[in-house]
């Protein structure tokens, strides 16, 4: 089986004023379908880097990215948009909702770019918000909601249009560690029941205890861990 | 992503900041409005205009005059409104003096009644023959009569009573608001129809109504030469000075001015309230005859030729020595003469009507070919649309000034919101938006900024010329023209101003768009 994600020999600089600083250096990994990967390193190594490339929001200096067998690298902006609509959902440390869209509102938001009819998308954004438990918060404003459920509103969005891959950047970076254990809890949910890939880049020890491969980096370099399955850490029975 | 969708998207952007947003549309409310009274004022000008012009049948016009060199206007000697001039400029005065260009005949006027698309003809001339207009003890200056056929060549703008017809002759007159404001029926000119007035005509007159006039009495002493009878304007006979004991040829006659009576039978507005009158031409003609007792040429010759004979006579007999008695030359024979200054002088312009106003011109190059002068409005109509297209450039320009203030203003609300708005922008480029639909949906916003503001600033535009007309209909009532209403909104103005500011906001849109598509959605996600 060819892997869901594949990096090979990809290097990625960034140039401020003179300095060239080289964040990905001839980084070639390869994840499979369904995996939960844990992207890992200090700060500044390049995790979010890492992240976007695979997300299509970032492009590459050298080296091919392809995810599902499309060409990352040779894809113009229609293609990488319509990428990401369809097989990435971005959850981020700081939510990103639209404060004057209801919770349904912005779960529809990728929808409605997708170009889904106004009834199949309200649909399906409620089924969403069902599954992360928000059912009754559906016309809240994200004003009205707690950080934990706004942080459920943003995976519910991320979720909206079947995306075979979620990428979470520091989802639980601004929740205590109660909210940030069941969003952990929630998105490893859907990595188990929805065979959902699942990229989370963190800091946090804890969530890469979770995580079934663990990309670390370091002054551009990927190391990457795979632990046998079954071998889950600590910090998910607690949840559980 | 549908473009329904961003149409929606776009406005509920628009709404988020509502107090920005409505400033915004307000500072191109201010353009809309300033472009639309400025276009709507230059448009109803020239619409009035040429509507004054179809109503008077002046389209259809055209204006033989002797000067082949003159335009549409100073053919009609200056008046406004399609009647006759009343005040004659040069050509009245000249009545009778030689002239090197072909005089307006009768000849004239059969010639080009025979031309094609000649639908009717109507001479006219300035009678220069009153002195005064005396109603109910008020004195008011004459300005000299305009004559014309009343064949419906020429209409009068008639607000009271009736304009002259063909059975009018003598008697009658149409006067304008001008003298009916003076007589006291202003607002009220209903009141003047019927009523009579006396005409006082200067002294020397001898027209129709004038008393006969005396025939001299025969001098006992030696009389002067005979003066040459030569007429002048103003039908005064030139002559010595005149006196009353005078005698012989070119005495003055019929010193004391005659008092004629007319019945006003209609009032006309005309050339701004101008103070003027409108009589027949079958009258005119009675008016401007001349009688007056003087030596035919005839009656010259054969008393120079007498005087030549007594003159050889006496040299005969101072050679001869055998003076007898020697008969005196006799005086020339003084005989009645009329003339009429119409013949003398012809009219002073003959107002052609065309089959329709298409025909105009070519009416009027058929009568220069008789080597007068003839002008149809048409050119003049356009040049006068040409003026009234440049004011109305002008003007808009003027309010488009405000305009581009306002694209400036939506400039500024697009690159604001684009700023407040770009993690906002990160996420939906996140969530699968390319930049083009980020740059339509910002150009959209930017877009419907400038279609509100030129739907609420025509809306402001069309209220104001609601409030403005009755105060307009006043002051046209005030100088009696009969029209009302003049400011209209023409509805191909309305569109063109939403279009235009409509397109001056997507254009205001484009760089803060393009600055939103270009976004790098990495830095957007990640912008504080």
């Amino acid at each position: 089986m060819t892997p869901l994600i594949q990096l090979h020999e990809v290097t990625k600089t960034y140039r401020t004023g003179d300095e060239v600083l080289t964040v990905l250096n001839n980084v070639s990994i390869a994840i499979e379908a369904g995996d939960f990967v844990a992207v890992v390193g200090p700060s500044g190594s390049g995790k979010t880097t890492l992240a976007d490339v695979i997300g299509g929001l970032d492009g590459i200096d050298s080296g091919t990215v392809s995810v599902d067998g499309i060409d990352l690298g040779g894809a113009g902006d229609r293609a990488l948009s319509r990428y990401r609509n369809g097989h990435i959902g971005f959850v981020f440390q700081s939510f990103n909702l639209q404060g004057s869209y209801t919770a349904l509102e912005n779960v529809m938001l990728p929808l409605v770019i997708g170009g889904m009819s106004t009834r199949e998308r309200r649909a399906r954004a409620q089924e969403c918000l069902n599954l992360v438990g928000l059912a009754d918060r559906m016309r809240h404003r994200p004003a009205q909601l707690s950080g934990g459920q706004l942080q459920r509103v943003a995976i519910a969005r991320a979720l909206a249009p079947k995306p075979s891959i979620i990428i979470a950047d520091e989802p639980t970076g601004n929740l205590d560690s109660a909210r940030g254990a069941e969003i952990m809890a929630l998105l490893r949910e859907l990595n188990a029941s929805q065979g959902i890939t699942l990229i989370v880049v963190t800091h946090d020890p804890n969530i890469a205890r979770q995580a079934a491969t663990v990309l670390e980096i370091q002054d551009g370099v990927v190391h990457q861990t795979h632990r046998p399955s079954g071998q889950a850490a600590p910090m998910a029975a607690t949840v559980a | 992503m549908k473009l329904i969708d961003i149409v929606r998207l776009a406005f509920r952007n628009m709404g988020r900041q509502k107090l920005r947003s409505a400033l915004t549309i307000f500072a191109v409310v201010i353009g809309a409005t300033s472009v639309t009274i400025m276009l709507t004022l230059a448009t109803s000008a020239k619409d009035f205009f040429v509507h004054q012009f179809e109503a008077s049948g002046q389209l259809q016009q055209v204006v033989v005059t002797e000067q082949t060199d003159l335009d549409y206007k100073s053919a009609q000697g200056g008046g406004g409104g399609g009647q006759p001039a009343a005040q004659a400029p040069q050509a009245g005065g000249g009545n009778g003096a030689p002239k090197a260009t072909p005089k307006l005949t009768d000849d004239l006027v059969t010639k080009i009644k025979a031309l094609p698309h000649v639908a009717n003809v109507s001479p006219t001339t300035d009678v220069m023959v009153l002195d005064s207009v005396l109603y109910q003890g008020k004195r008011l200056q004459a300005n000299p009569p305009s004559a014309y056929e009343p064949n419906g060549t020429i209409k009068n703008q008639i607000v009271a009573g009736r304009d002259l017809t063909e059975q009018d002759g003598a008697g009658v007159v149409v006067l304008t608001t001008g003298y009916a404001d003076a007589m006291g029926f202003k607002q009220n000119y209903g009141g003047l129809v019927g009523q009579t007035i006396t005409l006082r005509t200067q002294p020397n007159f001898s027209g129709e109504g004038a008393p006969p006039p005396v025939a001299p009495t025969p001098c006992s002493g030696g009389g002067s030469g005979p003066a040459p009878a030569q007429g002048q304007g103003q039908g005064q006979p030139s002559g010595p000075a005149p006196g009353p004991g005078g005698c012989g040829p070119g005495q003055p006659q019929n010193q004391q001015p005659t008092d004629l009576t007319a019945t006003v039978v209609g009032v006309a507005s005309y050339n701004a309230g101008q103070a003027t009158m409108f009589i027949s031409l079958k009258w005119a003609r009675g008016l401007l005859e001349m009688r007056r007792y003087d030596v035919t040429p005839a009656d010259q010759l054969a008393a120079q030729q007498a005087q030549q004979a007594a003159q050889q006579a006496q040299q005969a007999c101072t050679q001869t020595h055998s003076c007898g008695q020697l008969q005196k030359p006799p005086q020339p024979r003084v005989s009645l003469i009329t003339t009429n200054q119409l013949d003398q002088s012809g009219y002073r312009t003959i107002v052609v009507q065309a089959d329709s106003a298409s025909n105009a011109d070519q009416v009027a190059a058929a009568i220069r070919t008789f080597g007068v002068g003839a002008v149809s409005a048409d050119s003049f109509i356009k040049q006068q649309e040409g003026i009234f297209n440049i004011l109305a450039l002008i003007l808009g320009g003027i309010g488009a000034i405000a305009l581009a203030v306002a694209a400036i203003g939506v400039i500024n609300t697009m690159v604001m919101a684009i700023l407040e708005r770009t993690r906002e922008i990160g996420v939906l480029r996140a969530c699968g938006a390319t930049k083009a639909t980020i740059r339509r949906l910002y150009t959209f916003e930017a877009a419907m900024l400038g279609f509100w503001g030129g739907v609420f600033g025509v809306l402001v535009g069309f209220l104001l010329t609601l409030a403005a007309n009755p105060i307009i209909n006043n002051q046209l009532q005030l100088n009696s023209v009969t029209a009302s209403n003049i400011i209209t909104l023409p509805i191909w103005l309305v569109l063109a101003v939403v279009a235009a500011t409509t397109l001056i906001g997507t254009l205001a849109g484009l760089y803060p768009a393009g600055r939103a598509a270009r976004l790098n959605p990495v830095d957007a996600l990640r912008y504080e």
